[in-house]
């Protein structure tokens, strides 16, 4: 069975095909999450929260489109609503931020840059932290991130273009 | 040329500048190292976020997902008691359509004491007519067009005196009619919890 049949069968109450939807795209759904909130532990609670809200929302699912983009979305504003109960203190613990084990040098110079930007994304406000990974990880267009936050556009724009200067701050410093 | 703005900078790489703005900015780039360099510090963070790879979850996610999904099919149940609802009260509202046009028709004349001729105009082909002579007749209620011939006829047993009933029947499949709805559209739109 496809995805589209997957979607399909979901959207009429179909709990086993709701399954093979989780089962499809449960990494992508939690690296959404992981890259929101950092903690592999918390990402992984935030995927799972977000399951359940697609499920709770499954009428809202277009089966004629991919469900991917539309269980990522749900897992942003998953993730905010979890920072926003955190009050905006992100807590960053750097040593749960995954690393692989130790392998070639080369492989751990590249793991250490991905930590660091990890680490980059984790210091931007939670909204900040929205708007880079809508539009650079799930390439939206600013119309679309606006309608998945619920912000105005101009809101939209001003604050992916001040995360990405904070960003090139950080970065210039590594 | 001025220089350009941040969130130009900013645009130019999202590719969401018009064509004109895209080729004067682009034109710009070639004499202006200054901007250059900061387009470059942007198109920096650009690469490294496409560079970030994906991390393997640690386990497989999807039996602790699926055992904490609420056990509703109970919610397609709801749906399907809310559709027939509101599929019954429909089917009486609109058997109660010609008693609630000829009484209203029939308070109208006695207030004013003259027939009262109620004409509502569809697109061509079809023209509805009531008169409230015609609707005392069997034939209640009739939808005379050009072309379609539509006559309902009155259900068997009903008469002048006992149409306050139909009346209260009436008013009751319009409150079954909008609670069935209301409850169809608030049972499928999201509710997130939490
Ligand atoms: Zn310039």
């Amino acid at each position: 069975m496809d995805e589209r049949d997957l979607a399909q069968r979901a959207t009429q109450g179909d709990r086993e095909a709701f399954g093979g939807l989780v089962k499809l795209h449960q990494a992508g759904v939690y690296n959404v999450a992981l890259r929101m909130l950092g903690e592999c532990r918390e990402a992984e609670d935030a995927a799972q929260e977000a399951f359940l809200r697609a499920y709770r929302a499954i009428q809202t699912l277009d089966p004629q489109r991919p469900p991917g983009p539309w269980l990522k979305k749900i897992t942003v504003n998953v993730c905010l609503d979890w920072l926003g109960r955190r009050g905006h203190l992100t807590y960053i613990d750097e040593t749960a931020i995954p690393g692989r084990d130790p392998g070639p040098e080369l492989q751990i110079i590249e793991r250490e840059l991905d930590r660091q930007v990890r680490t980059a994304l984790l210091s931007l406000p939670p909204r900040y932290r929205a708007a880079i990974e809508l539009r650079h990880f799930q390439e939206l267009s600013y119309a679309e991130m606006a309608e998945t936050l619920n912000l105005p556009l101009s809101d939209i724009k001003s604050d992916l273009f001040r995360a990405r200067k904070l960003l090139a701050e950080i970065l210039r410093k590594i | 040329m001025d220089h350009f703005t941040e969130d130009q900078l900013n645009e130019y790489l999202d590719d969401t500048l018009e064509v004109p703005a895209q080729a004067r900015l682009s034109a710009h780039l070639s004499e202006c190292a200054d901007c250059r360099a900061r387009l470059a510090a942007l198109q920096t963070v650009f690469e490294v976020l496409a560079a970030l790879p994906d991390e393997k979850p640690e386990r497989d996610l999807a039996p602790s997902i699926l055992q904490n999904l609420p056990n509703s099919r109970s919610g397609l149940g709801w749906k399907l008691v809310f559709a027939f609802q509101s599929g019954v009260s429909l089917g009486l509202l609109l058997l109660y359509a010609p008693i609630g046009v000829r009484s209203t028709a029939g308070i109208l004349q006695r207030l004013i004491g003259q027939v009262i001729r109620l004409e509502i105009r569809l697109p061509a082909p079809i023209d509805l007519h009531f008169s409230p002579p015609i609707l005392l007749l069997p034939h209640a209620f009739s939808l005379a067009g050009h072309v379609p011939q539509i006559h309902v006829t009155l259900p068997v047993g009903i008469t002048q005196s006992n149409i306050p009933i139909w009346l209260i029947l009436g008013i009751a499949a319009s409150l079954l009619f909008v609670i069935g709805n209301y409850s169809l559209i608030f049972n499928s739109s999201s509710r997130p919890k939490k």
